[in-house]
């Protein structure tokens, strides 16, 4: 074991989201600080009562966009005790670091997405976006200098699927059974951006884009926000919701990091890493999971992460789900059929959010407060987002006070 | 079957002083990466770092153009023609450095004779090339690997 001297010592005690839109109209900004307000109600705490605060956001020069500066100007929160910008999974475990080591009491994260002008046809076409894009290439893909670059951030996963679709004799089905599972959920969800189920001939069907990943391997970008309170578990007691403990948490990383050419052996790759850290500081293990949020920014990212976490053997996981599948629902249930799979639709349905919706489908679920779509099971939530090149998170989330 | 083209080249390429010699290397017809000059590891993309050893002494060696196909990916000009051309952007190993892999595009092939593993060769391109471009090698190139 490692040391984990943060398990169950600090709690999400908010949490907030905007609708999801393939067009707002909104500023990253606006679309933040509508989440942040509901996520601040919904703990009940004002903001005189934040004193962190962690906002997304690619770009270093956060004043502009929806990065900590912004968010807390807008909010007109006057001191915070610690800041920082993150994106992806790893803005929420920098809020909990930074809660359990005193840097902050009650951490506001806030995450902003938006459907960007690379992302589809009609956003390309969007003189909005086109000119919003100039101000935002400050990292990430799309430098010009192709010696270093794919085309678009795609292609590379793409090419990765016909490498493990070579090196394990396999088909697409774990992909496309993936992308049904998520989008049986989203069907369920009244705030997925895509309700409409589909089948695993639909998925096959739909239009290829990088050969072979084809466009339901793909997530939905939008213009959405989520954004969470986070405190320590003992702060959580006076406060009115439920707490969701965190009880684990990993960061993963390897040396070849955002080059994307630098593949790695696919059970060598980030999430493999991030998972490893996971379980080496965990009381919990595999089975215990109730819950499981395999990030789907691409198919192939979740059937990383399910591999990665153990569920199955490399290179296996389209047999696992077929043994898996549940016919009636459409469903993946994993454990013996204890475990669901990205219930809300993920990025796949419900909407791109870089996975903060994942986590805040999680904290909802391990509150018991999901309604219809309460799943039977939800103590324990395992939330992994990321890529399998670069900063991928693995967070392990439990319902209730863990004393 | 579909028509594979090569990429269509950039108005003007970003070049960096970190990959000036691979693109050189391109426009005289071979191909170049970068290997430390301390402990002689290759590595790819460029970097300022030696991973192995940190240094930042590094050299350009033209190598032989052989390589070999890692993976790949199709990818059409036009996604509304599903009949019409398509890129391949692919990851090749270079023969003298087969842990390395170089971004590359693929072209003069059929999609047909494309597959993981093929033995590749580099081919010598025009001025103003955007990418490594290679095509099969034919099997007598192959070697002893
Ligand atoms: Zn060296």
């Amino acid at each position: 074991m490692a040391r984990n001297p943060l398990k169950d010592q600090v709690a999400v005690v908010g949490v907030g989201s905007t609708a999801y839109g393939r067009d707002q109209q909104r500023s990253l900004l606006s679309l933040g600080v509508e989440a942040a307000l509901k996520a601040m109600a919904d703990a009940g705490i004002d903001r005189r009562g934040i004193d962190g605060i962690c906002g997304s956001g690619m770009s270093p020069l956060a004043v502009g966009n929806a990065g900590f500066l912004s968010v807390q100007g807008a909010l007109g929160i006057e001191k915070v005790t610690w800041g920082k910008n993150g994106w992806l999974g790893s803005a929420f475990v920098f809020a909990v670091e930074a809660v359990f080591s005193g840097l902050c009491d009650t951490c506001l994260v806030v995450q902003s997405y938006r459907r960007e002008v690379n992302m589809s046809r009609s956003a390309a076409r969007d003189p909005f976006r086109l000119r919003a894009s100039r101000f935002g290439e400050t990292g990430g893909m799309g430098g010009r200098d192709f010696a270093r670059r794919w085309l678009h951030s795609g292609e590379p996963y793409a090419a990765w699927m016909k490498r493990y679709m070579h090196d394990y004799g396999v088909g697409k089905d774990a992909f496309g059974l993936m992308a049904v599972n998520n989008r049986s959920h989203g069907a369920r969800n009244p705030d997925a951006v895509i309700q409409r189920a589909i089948t695993l001939d639909d998925y096959h069907a739909s239009r290829m884009v990088w050969e072979p990943m084809q466009m339901l391997d793909m997530d939905i970008p939008v213009d959405g926000a989520e954004a969470f309170v986070i405190t320590t578990a003992e702060r959580a007691r006076d406060l009115r919701q439920k707490p969701v403990t965190v009880h684990a948490m990993s960061l993963g990383g390897t040396r070849v990091g955002e080059f994307y050419e630098n593949t790695l052996p696919w059970t060598e790759n980030a999430f493999w890493v991030a998972m490893e850290g996971l379980w080496a500081r965990s009381d919990l293990t595999r089975t215990d999971v109730d819950l499981f949020y395999p990030y789907d920014g691409y198919t192939i990212d979740a059937v990383a992460v399910v591999e990665a976490a153990g569920f199955c053997k490399p290179g296996e996981a389209g047999d696992y789900f077929r043994d898996c599948w549940d016919r009636r629902e459409n469903i993946l249930r994993l454990n013996g059929g204890r475990t669901l799979v990205t219930t809300g639709g993920g990025g796949l349905a419900h909407g791109r959010s870089g996975g903060s919706n994942l986590y805040a489908e999680a904290v909802r679920q391990l509150r018991g407060s999901q309604g219809e779509r309460q799943a039977r099971h939800a103590d324990s939530a395992l939330i992994t987002i990321g890529s399998m090149y670069h900063d991928p998170s693995a967070v392990l989330l439990r319902a209730g006070e863990r004393r | 079957m579909r028509d594979v083209v090569p990429f269509s080249p950039p108005a003007e390429v970003d070049f960096d002083a970190g990959t000036r010699p691979y693109w050189e290397a391109l426009r005289e017809g071979a191909l170049s990466i970068q290997r430390c000059a301390h402990c002689h590891a290759f590595r790819t993309p460029p970097s300022r770092y030696c991973p192995h050893c940190r240094s930042t002494e590094d050299e350009w060696p033209r190598l032989s153009g052989r390589a070999r196909l890692y993976t790949y990916t199709i990818v059409a000009l036009d996604r509304r023609d599903a009949e019409g051309p398509v890129y391949v952007a692919g990851l090749a190993c270079p023969e003298e450095a087969p842990d390395t892999k170089v971004f590359c595009n693929i072209v003069d092939c059929t999609l047909d004779q494309i597959v993981i593993d093929m033995p590749l060769e580099l081919v010598a391109t025009e001025a103003g090339t955007d990418a490594a471009r290679f095509r099969p090698a034919p099997a007598t190139a192959q070697g002893g690997r």
